[in-house]
């Protein structure tokens, strides 16, 4: 569970993070959505101790971070964006040594690895040297190195950057398992669709400041209503049902080509009006069907807003 | 805290052994300790094969071999903070939940104990050939005061003095810079024994005056080090 309220860092007068006020609670993934810069990583190193703010509050499974960093780095499973790994050592060296670091003792320490390389299908190249793995391999290694301590919150920042399809897909399984184990997730990532199916609620942050928060429909919804797409035979079919319409709807109609879209938040109920009325109109429809707003969409509202 | 720190240490000097650079160090070994027993015995057939005369060629030629392990140390500490950078393994070690002085120290034993180990083989190397390869009369105790405190205080703390150094300059820079540290040791390790060799001052109060300056500079450093030390400033410079 992670909680912030009006948390500030701030490098100078321009970069940083302000007044950020979160609330995120067990289960959940949430996607923290926003440009290069706009202060997402500053939130994550400050949710982890590893800048100091300078005014507010945050607390990871009620420790508060300012004064407990190291308590609050415990619970906590951490991916950087930019991370490697030790070149020099395998894989299993790599992950023995974080989990001394990790103060987990020796007996539990073995049971966790081998359930981690099984997990994430690392247990054939255990034995390989960090230097020789794949991008989608790195990845994997630095995943299993962030959950060795079986932490009950999960930082992903950027977590399926650069991974092909494969790997990218495996990325996104293992998160929607942690979600459903309990863990709370804070994923960074520029990649929507990906979000969509990993995250269940998002954030969006612009120029270091929370734009606003929400489950994935409630975001969708703000930014963008669901449309009904029209097909009609020809563009001058379309043109008189667009003129017939809006005598009937005052949401926002457009055109193209021999399609118009009618954005609504009632598409559902509408749909067999706006399609009986244009039969009556001696306008017949060729395809008429609802869309949902998608969060690229509401992404993009957002940031231009 | 103690098991995290030799953990940490462990894992660097390992680190370090296991790359390119180790076998640099060793040729230094072989440079600076070939020079000291060339030296010494140049002294030794021109003033006698006493104890006495051993004594104070070894009170100038260790010095000098002191070199291999402060760079060793200097390489191994500097190779702490900027590989981590340059791997890009530095942020996660830092999100890890370890204090500031369970990483600094980790770091920093590392070197402490390459450099001392480091010490001990040169040393042996030098005093050992010097000894036993020469008929020495033993007409005085071979450790003199002058001798005992280069051995014992002078040399560990360059050691130490270069290993704090290398830590702290290796926040700022990247591993590519390190022959920065390697060189600078070498150069004031060699200004420092020219000085020696020149000024008239005899052996034990000059080493007296080093041993005071250095620890001076050590403590200096260890402050500044361990204070400097927090994770926002390294975290700033990813």
């Amino acid at each position: 569970m992670i909680e912030t309220k009006d948390l500030t860092k701030m490098y100078d007068a321009t970069h940083g993070i302000a007044d950020v006020t979160v609330d995120i609670s067990s289960s959940t993934s949430m996607a923290l959505l926003g440009r290069n810069g706009a202060g997402k990583t500053t939130l994550i190193r400050t949710l982890l101790g590893l800048l100091k703010p300078n005014s507010g509050s945050a607390t990871i499974n009620g420790i508060d971070v300012v004064t407990d960093p190291k308590d609050v780095r415990r619970v906590v499973g951490y991916l950087p964006e930019a991370f490697g790994l030790y070149n020099d050592m395998t894989v299993i060296e790599i992950l023995d040594y974080a989990g001394k670091l990790e103060r987990i003792e020796t007996n539990k320490r073995a049971v966790r690895i081998q359930s981690l390389l099984q997990r994430l299908e690392l247990t054939d190249i255990k034995d390989m040297k960090a230097g020789k793995l794949s991008k989608g391999l790195t990845q994997k290694v630095g995943f299993a190195r962030a959950l060795l301590n079986d932490p009950d919150v999960v930082f992903l920042d950027e977590p399926t950057s650069g991974l092909d399809p494969v790997a990218a897909r495996t990325m996104e399984n293992l998160v929607n398992d942690l979600k459903h184990e309990g863990k709370t997730l804070l994923i960074t990532s520029h990649i929507l669709p990906e979000v969509e199916k990993m995250c269940d609620h998002v954030s969006l942050i612009k120029q270091g400041r929370l734009l606003t928060t929400g489950t994935l429909d409630e975001i969708k919804n703000q930014y963008c209503k669901p449309t009904i797409l029209i097909r009609l035979r020809d563009e001058k079919s379309a043109q008189q049902a667009i003129n017939l319409l809006k005598k009937s709807f005052k949401e926002p109609i457009e055109r193209e080509d021999n399609k118009i879209i009618l954005h609504t938040n009632e598409a559902d109920e509408i749909t067999a009006a706006v399609n009986k009325q244009l039969e009556e109109a001696n306008l017949p429809v060729y395809e008429i069907k609802k869309q949902e707003a998608s969060l690229d969409d509401a992404y993009f509202k957002a940031m231009e807003a | 805290m103690v098991n995290i720190i030799l953990e940490i240490a462990k894992k660097e000097i390992k680190t370090f052994f296991r790359q390119s650079r180790a076998f640099a160090t060793f040729v230094m070994l072989l440079i600076f300790a070939s020079i000291s027993i060339f030296e010494i015995q140049h002294i030794l057939s021109q003033s006698g094969y006493t104890a006495t005369a051993l004594s104070s060629a070894l009170g100038s030629f260790l010095f000098l071999a002191s070199v291999f392990p402060a760079t060793l140390a200097g390489g191994i500490c500097f190779m702490a903070f900027a590989a981590e950078r340059d791997q890009k393994t530095l942020e996660h070690l830092l999100s890890m939940p370890l204090s500031d002085n369970e990483i600094f120290l980790g770091k920093f034993l590392a070197a402490l104990i390459a450099g001392l180990a480091g010490l001990l083989l040169v040393f042996s190397v030098v005093i050992g050939y010097t000894v036993f390869s020469n008929p020495i009369v033993w007409n005085a105790p071979l450790l003199t005061s002058s001798l005992s405190l280069l051995a014992f205080v002078v040399s560990p703390m360059i050691v130490i003095m270069f290993a704090l150094i290398s830590t702290v300059l290796s926040r700022y820079l990247s591993s590519r810079d390190s022959f920065i540290t390697n060189l600078s040791s070498v150069g004031v390790l060699l200004g420092i024994f020219a000085l020696k060799e020149t000024v008239t001052m005899d052996a034990l109060t000059f080493n007296a005056v080093l041993a005071v300056i250095i620890s001076a500079t050590v403590v200096t450093l260890y402050v500044f080090g361990a204070r400097k030390f927090n994770r926002e400033s390294l975290v700033s410079r990813l």
